[in-house]
């Protein structure tokens, strides 16, 4: 049965992206929308088996079908269900954007499922690119943005096409997992130089601090629902490829990475955090807390243990739902000009659900029971202080204090002072932000099944 | 054997969205319902503890992380009863009788019903994990509380509280998964860590107790982490403060116990811990003499019975443990009783600064009396469910500390003569007569009544709780 | 049968409760009907004391908290002064209150102060006493404010219930360490324990609150205040009973003062109030103040004699004290309604005219004045046998003698001038003084001359060893006394008066010394507030440092966000730093 996941999603794939291509000529923007949320579908629920069934084999020579890569096939396929919507309602011309949407896809599924250094290389470009093409597609505000997208990811691939050369003469097959097998090279300079350049570069994507910087600017000016897709999916994808490069290539340096990332997740956790308590505009105040959010993802990885993965990989999925429904809100309220706090006042007598899902989804964010959110950060603290991690976790912890701020800032402002004139949102952001609250509370006071996916796909990629 | 634990949550659960279903109007009698049944099963819980001598009950429910294998677990200690009893009284009272002006009702009962849900959980909680998640949904069901129902200046109170708390529940965070690491079994289970911890190596156990410590300070309040409480009282409805000073303090002052219980090594620093407490209370003493706003003055009362009740733990002995729980169970009525004439005079005059209210007695004797018992019952006058506490606490501190132990018992007499102070520029004075806006209905009335009945109750017959101690 | 002593007026307090608002008129009478039962009661149980008894109410670990009573004679001796008083003062209070809105609430309050009161001179611990005391304090609260209306009540209230509330606590800790260190709290086990520095601590702490409680020195001024509560509340509470729960608390306890050396302190304390009290009721000038400074002497010679260790002399001032000055606050009581409730005895005028009055306190002050036969001579002249050993002080109570008697004549002698313009009215107004205040008044009388018979049996009733006083003790005092009666009659009644306050204002200063003591509770009072003041700027720079720690991060945040300067050139720069650094730090 396993061969057939992997023609299915290929299969489904295939077809995404090809009637997404059409779409273009036939304009049909509701067929297309129906038609690409059933692929992905086909997708979530072919990956869902896939996690169910628990093997692990590889299909068609590239594509590796285990937990851990159907559990992200079944991340972002709902994550760009989700996305989907939002652009339909909102990007001036879909049908471009989904022609986009399915190249990028490709690149996603590509990292989640590969099986070699150069498909991630492949992946990451593949899945950049297209982005900085969405920003631009909606306007020429957003060409700054877009701009600064394209030379920023320009110079990150370079550098991580440099590491993948660099590993190159040690392991001619590029494979993920071989070099694993090799213990002898452990403390090679050149590889340990690729090491560093991976991390750089994946860095980038995943936004952490210093390679991080172009985040806050383009996740501004970025139309809301690319801004989800940059935030909820595109960073979450550089840490799955941050896993894969980690784990199954680079395991012996397993020493250099984790002080590496260890002082880039301080840094990012304290930048994201402190920068966030000085941020008016909404929009800006989430990529901040986007990026503290990565950095306490990061945690996970700095562990090097099973436990670790497990917990970033649980506080991936459930960060992705929490910032796509932040950012869906943002989005929705953006487009009627309300985007400081101050604009806020008052949201909670306008539209008392999505003030309530935004306050869930805050509370979350910065880690309170009983909400997912909280489930991931517990994992992640306990994993780092199960190596005895004691000092980064007080930080951690510190962290997530002053973060208290700036989301109670928001939450208070939105039930500042009643007023009347009530604000209904459209469907679409009404469902998004129904299934990621659904998603927020389900998990946090149920988190059993999703940890158990975790950890299953934790499992899977990890060595020993 | 009947899940009196699990109903009593369950049924929360039902009213907050038995409250959330109705209209605004009827939304305090349904929240008022199912409170009140949750308080009727905490008495049930008292009576069947009672018959049989012993307290056995320990309910398990479906599993929550079962990697850290966490379930739903709930059981009893006398302390934990004597708490939830208070909590679900407190709570009852505040649902019906706390909001005079009848102001956003619906959104107040939800919040009151979900505050004692995390309130009755979090005392029951066999599993410190549990005990950390119902911490914070109580702190986030009272900020909202502060929020949305507080006065003028709320935002600023509501932050400042906001912070501490969650600084607190932070630590708190940091200190059990701690505890869970260190311990042999891996595990959040309060008796298994009670009766493992000791393999903990000393250092580490200091560690974990210096967060507990902090933490519960924090929430307790005990100088020099008390700031938040007055300001968060000054704002607060009164609903707010009643649960605010009744309840939430009582965390602190459970979850001290706790920690001492927890980390054998925490006797090392009894003595510390009780010179701070007898420091605080003085120190919260002088502070009240400066205030004018009543909520302030009732809110350092509060700081300097919490004080007294940080004393009694630092005992460490029988008696100080039983007489911290006993305090905690007047106080929370006491206190709760006490910012409930607060909003009933606020309700009056439109003011709360006791030098501008005149004559209360003249425009409502209940809320005049009651106020009076209200200081009885804070200064620990005999009868009153606090003499009993104050006099286990001392008697447990005499033991450990010598006779100097009894000294924060005078910082009482600071407090009580303020007290009455205040009585006598605003209760008892018609010298002139401030002008009476409102008049309070009979449900404030009753509120009174029921405190009052518990305050004598507890105090005429302190055995109800003090037999499930072993002494 | 003893626990109906406290069930009676408590049930009349509970009925009253309920009648607030409804029946004025019938609530003395409900008071009155439970005093007789009490009194009943107690009449019983002073033929047959019956066994002490003791009802447990919790326990502690091995430390039993417990109701317990006792028939001791001391104790019976307490309970029927206070039963033989409780009928007369609510008789009298039946004439005496006139506003209907507020009759419920008076009896209510003063018969819960009668249960405890007699629960108080029955209890047999520490608890059940200690539960009484608070009682008395509360009572003595809320009956000192009873007309909350008026300007200086509820201040003097507050005074009294801070001064006493001082004592409850320095009480209560001395309760509680005589409790931890001996494991019982019953009086008959304390007396018998040895000594040790707790039982020593405890039996300061529990002197100074029988100071505060018995108004001595420094604790006295809240009496005189204290006033301001109706006439019976006064005569009730103020002389007659409460305040000599605190001389009655070191009596029993005795030997234990005797045994840790501490009685030259209540002797001391004890010359000292009953000189200050002597000194404030020659110059005061409020009608009730004067024989509220008379109390804090009678008490003080009360300490007096404990101190002197004559726990028999100290017994007989307190049996004959009662009657006296209950007597006497009446009889004032009964002068100021005769004269619109004036309160200065220099305008108030004619108490000649009612001669049955006049009669009744004549005795009474004659009594106070220790002449003999009248009861009051029997107690001092005991006292003076007792302090025939020490000549210091006897010649100190030597001069509270004389003091005594002029400045009761005073008060007799000023109350009972002519007023040659009102006359008539006056006669009108003393003739129209309710019989049921008067009648209480000749019944105290009687009861003053009974008591010097009822006194020679004292001394076998409490089967002292010591023996009762021999006359020739007492003639000494007297003879002070009627030095002071004859000074008083040359200066008040001849117009010989002397203007102290504006002739010698230096010397009043010292010899009215309630202003004084009241300025240094004042500094005390103060002294606190600027404790407190400090404080608060504690908390205040504590906050301001939290605020200040908070806005530092914000500021932090500014200068961080600076990097994010929208050029391009400074992301790539940031990369490539990043980088460079990260690349060096471990290849390096």
């Amino acid at each position: 049965m396993i061969p057939y996941i992997g023609y299915i999603i290929a299969g489904a794939l295939f077809l995404f992206v090809a009637t997404d291509i059409l779409a273009v000529w036939h304009k049909k923007l509701k067929l297309q929308l129906i038609v690409s949320t059933a692929l992905l579908g086909l997708l979530a629920l072919t990956a869902l088996y896939g996690i169910m069934s628990g093997q692990s084999s590889v299909a068609l020579g590239i594509f590796n079908i285990n937990p851990f890569s159907m559990l992200f096939v079944l991340l972002f396929s709902l994550s760009l269900m989700l996305v989907n919507f939002l652009a339909y309602e909102y990007s001036n011309d879909y049908a471009a954007f989904l022609m986009l949407l399915g190249f990028a896809s490709i690149g996603m599924f590509a990292i989640a499922m590969a099986n070699s250094l150069v498909t991630i290389l492949l992946g990451i470009e593949l899945m950049t690119v297209p982005t900085a093409f969405m920003i631009m597609l909606n306007g020429k505000q957003f060409v700054e943005s877009a701009i600064k997208l394209f030379i920023l990811a320009a110079i990150a691939i370079s550098v991580l096409s440099f590491a993948v050369a660099l590993v190159f003469p040690y392991d001619p097959s590029l494979a993920l997992a071989s070099l694993a097998t090799n213990p002898g090279i452990s403390g090679t300079y050149i590889l340990v130089l690729a090491l560093l350049l991976f991390i750089t570069a994946l860095s980038f994507d995943a936004s952490l601090f210093p390679f991080n910087l172009w985040i806050p600017d383009v996740y501004t000016g970025a139309p809301g629902y690319v801004t989800a897709l940059l935030a909820g999916i595109n960073k979450k994808v550089a840490f799955v490829a941050l896993f894969e490069v980690l784990l199954l290539v680079m395991f012996p340096l397993a020493g250099y990475y984790s002080s590496a990332l260890q002082a880039l997740a301080i840094m990012t956790m304290f930048f994201g955090n402190i920068v966030a308590l000085v941020q008016n505009n909404v929009k800006r105040l989430f990529a901040y807390s986007s990026i503290a959010q990565a950095g306490y993802i990061t945690l996970g990885i700095v562990s090097v243990t099973q436990y670790g993965i497990e917990a970033s990989i649980f506080q991936i999925i459930v960060h992705s739902f929490m910032i796509i429904g932040s950012f869906a809100i943002v989005l929705w309220l953006e487009s009627k000009n309300i985007r400081t706090i101050t604009d806020y006042n008052g949201l909670g007598s306008r539209n008392a659900f999505a003030a309530f899902a935004l306050t869930i989804f805050m509370i979350s964010l910065i880690g309170i029971p009983p909400t997912a959110g909280f489930v991931g950060k517990f994992l992640l603290f306990t994993s780092t202080i199960n190596v005895g991690l004691l000092a980064l976790t007080i930080i951690a912890v510190i962290n997530s204090f002053i973060s208290v701020y700036y989301y109670a800032k928001v939450i208070m402002s939105m039930y500042a002072k009643k007023d009347r004139s009530a604000m209904k949102a459209t469907w679409s952001i009404n469902a998004v932000v129904l299934v990621c609250l659904a998603v927020v509370i389900v998990f946090g006071i149920f988190p059993q099944p999703l940890i158990s996916m975790a950890s299953a796909a934790a499992t899977a990629i990890f060595p020993i | 054997m009947i899940p009196y634990l699990g109903i009593m949550l369950a049924s929360l659960l039902l009213g907050i969205i038995g409250v959330l279903l109705v209209n605004e109007r009827h939304s305090r009698v349904v929240g008022s319902v199912f409170s009140g049944i949750t308080m009727l099963l905490a008495f049930a819980v008292l009576v069947s503890g009672i018959q049989s001598g012993s307290l056995n009950f320990s309910e398990n429910y479906i599993y929550y992380i079962s990697q850290f294998n966490v379930s739903l677990n709930l059981q009893l200690t006398p302390i934990s009863l004597a708490l939830v009893l208070m909590a679900s009284v407190v709570a009852f009272v505040t649902v019906f009788a706390g909001n005079p002006e009848h102001e956003r009702e619906k959104t107040a009962s939800a919040l009151i019903l979900l505050f004692e849900f995390a309130a009755i959980g979090l005392f029951a909680s066999g599993n410190l994990l549990l005990f950390f998640i119902f911490w914070d949904i109580g702190v986030l069901a009272l900020f909202f509380m502060i929020y949305l129902l507080g006065s003028a200046n709320r935002r600023r109170a509501a932050i400042k509280f906001l912070i501490y708390e969650l600084l607190a529940s932070l630590l708190l965070l940091f200190a059990i998964m701690l505890v869970y690491f260190y311990t042999p079994m891996h595990s959040f289970d309060i008796n298994y860590i009670i009766a493992n911890s000791v393999t903990m190596s000393s250092s580490t156990q200091t560690l974990i107790f210096a967060f507990l410590f902090v933490a519960f300070l924090i929430n307790m309040p005990v100088f020099p982490l008390h700031l938040w409480l007055p300001d968060a009282h000054t704002e607060a409805s009164t609903q707010g403060s009643m649960l605010l000073s009744g309840v939430l303090t009582k965390f602190g002052g459970y979850g001290m116990l706790l920690a001492f219980a927890l980390i054998p090594a925490a006797a090392n620093f009894s003595l510390f811990v009780a010179l701070l407490g007898g420091f605080s209370a003085f120190y919260a003493a002088f502070v009240l003499m400066t205030q004018h706003d009543i909520k302030r003055v009732i809110a350092y009362t509060t700081i300097v019975e919490m004080s007294i009740i940080l004393v009694g733990i630092a005992t460490l002995n029988p008696f100080g443990t039983a007489g911290a729980t006993f305090a905690m169970l007047a106080h929370g009525f006491a206190i709760s009783m006490l910012f409930l004439v607060a909003g009933s005079i606020g309700h009056i005059f439109a003011d709360r600064d006791f030098r501008a209210v005149k004559g209360v007695i003249a425009s409502s004797a209940a809320t005049g009396y009651t106020f009076l018992i209200g200081v009885f019952a804070t200064t620990g006058v005999p009868l009153t469910a606090a003499f009993i506490g104050d006099v286990l606490i001392f008697l447990g501190a005499i033991r450990a500390f010598s006779a100097m132990g009894v000294i924060p018992l005078l910082s009482l007499g600071i407090v009580g003569a303020y007290l009455y102070y205040v009585m006598n520029k605003s209760v008892f004075s018609t010298r002139e007569v401030s002008k009476t806006i409102e008049y309070i209905g009979s449900s404030q009335k009753l509120g009174y009544a029921i405190l009052l009945f518990f305050i004598f109750l507890f105090g005429l017959l302190p055995f109800l709780i003090l037999n499930f101690f072993n002494l | 049968m003893i626990e109906l002593l406290v069930v009676f007026p408590l049930v009349a307090a509970a009925i009253l409760s309920l009648l607030l608002k409804r029946s004025p008129k019938a609530a003395g009478y409900i008071a009155l009907l439970a005093a007789l039962a009490t009194l009943a009661i107690a009449l019983s149980i002073f033929i047959s004391p019956g066994a002490p008894q003791s009802f447990q109410w919790f326990t502690a670990g091995n430390l039993l908290f417990s109701i317990s009573t006792t028939a001791a004679p001391i104790n019976i001796l307490l309970l029927m002064l206070v039963s033989v008083i409780t009928p007369l003062i609510f008789l009298y209070s039946i004439g005496f209150m006139r506003v209907p809105s507020e009759q419920a609430r008076f009896y209510f309050e003063m018969c819960v102060f009668a249960a405890a009161m007699v629960l108080f001179s029955i209890s047999a611990n520490f608890i059940t006493m200690f539960i009484a005391w608070e009682m008395l304090g509360i009572t003595s609260y809320m009956l000192i404010g009873f007309w909350y209306r008026k300007e200086h009540a509820p201040t003097a209230a507050r005074k009294a219930i801070t001064t006493i509330l001082i004592g409850d606590i320095l009480m209560l800790m001395g309760i509680l360490l005589i409790g931890a260190a001996y494991g019982t709290f019953e009086f008959s086990a304390v007396l018998s324990a040895p000594g040790s520095p707790a039982l020593d601590l405890a039996l300061i702490l529990i002197l100074l609150a029988a100071f505060t409680k018995s108004a001595q020195f420094p604790f006295h001024e809240w009496l005189s205040d204290a006033m301001e509560g109706p006439t019976p509340v006064s005569a009730f509470l103020h002389s007659s009973t409460m305040v000599k729960a605190g001389v009655f608390l070191i009596a029993v306890l005795l030997p234990l003062y005797e045994a840790a050396h501490l009685l030259p302190v209540i002797l001391v304390i004890g010359l000292v109030s009953a000189l200050i009290g002597v000194s404030n009721a020659l110059t005061d000038r409020h009608i009730k103040k004067i024989l509220a400074y008379s109390t804090i002497e009678d008490l003080g010679l009360m300490f007096v004699a404990l101190g002197l260790g004559s726990l028999p002399a100290a017994i007989a001032l307190f049996f004959v004290q009662t009657f006296y000055k209950a007597l006497l606050f009446m009889g004032a009581g009964a002068i100021m309604r005769a004269n619109d409730e004036k309160e200065d005895i220099y305008k108030i005028y004619g108490a000649t005219l009612s001669r049955p009055l006049i009669a009744a306190m004549a005795i009474g002050a004659l009594s106070i004045a220790g002449i003999f036969p009248l009861s009051g001579f029997f107690g001092k002249a005991m006292l003076e046998g007792a302090a025939m050993q020490n000549i210091l002080v006897y010649t100190i109570i030597f001069a509270v003698e004389l003091g005594t008697g002029l400045y009761m004549f005073r008060w007799m002698f000023t109350v009972s001038r002519k007023s040659y313009e009102q006359t008539s009215t006056l006669k009108l107004n003393y003739g129209s003084i309710p019989k049921s205040m008067m009648v209480p008044i000749y019944v105290l009388a009687a009861a003053v001359l009974v008591a010097s018979i009822a006194y020679l049996y004292l001394p076998t009733y409490l089967q002292s060893s010591s023996g009762g006083a021999s006359i020739s003790d007492g003639l000494i005092g007297m003879f002070a006394s009627i030095i002071g009666i004859a000074l008083a009659y040359r200066i008040y009644l001849q117009g010989h008066r002397v203007h102290l306050e504006s002739t010698s204002p230096g010397m009043f200063a010292v010899v009215h010394n309630s202003t004084l003591v009241n300025s240094v509770y004042l500094k005390i009072t103060r002294t606190f507030s600027y404790a407190a003041g400090l404080a608060m700027y504690i908390d205040f720079a504590f906050d301001k440092m939290t605020y200040g720690f908070a806005q530092a991060l914000i500021s932090s945040g500014n200068i961080i966000r600076k990097v994010e300067n929208g050029q391009t050139n400074m992301y790539v720069l940031g990369f490539v730093v990043g980088m460079v650094v990260l690349v060096l730090a471990f290849i390096l």
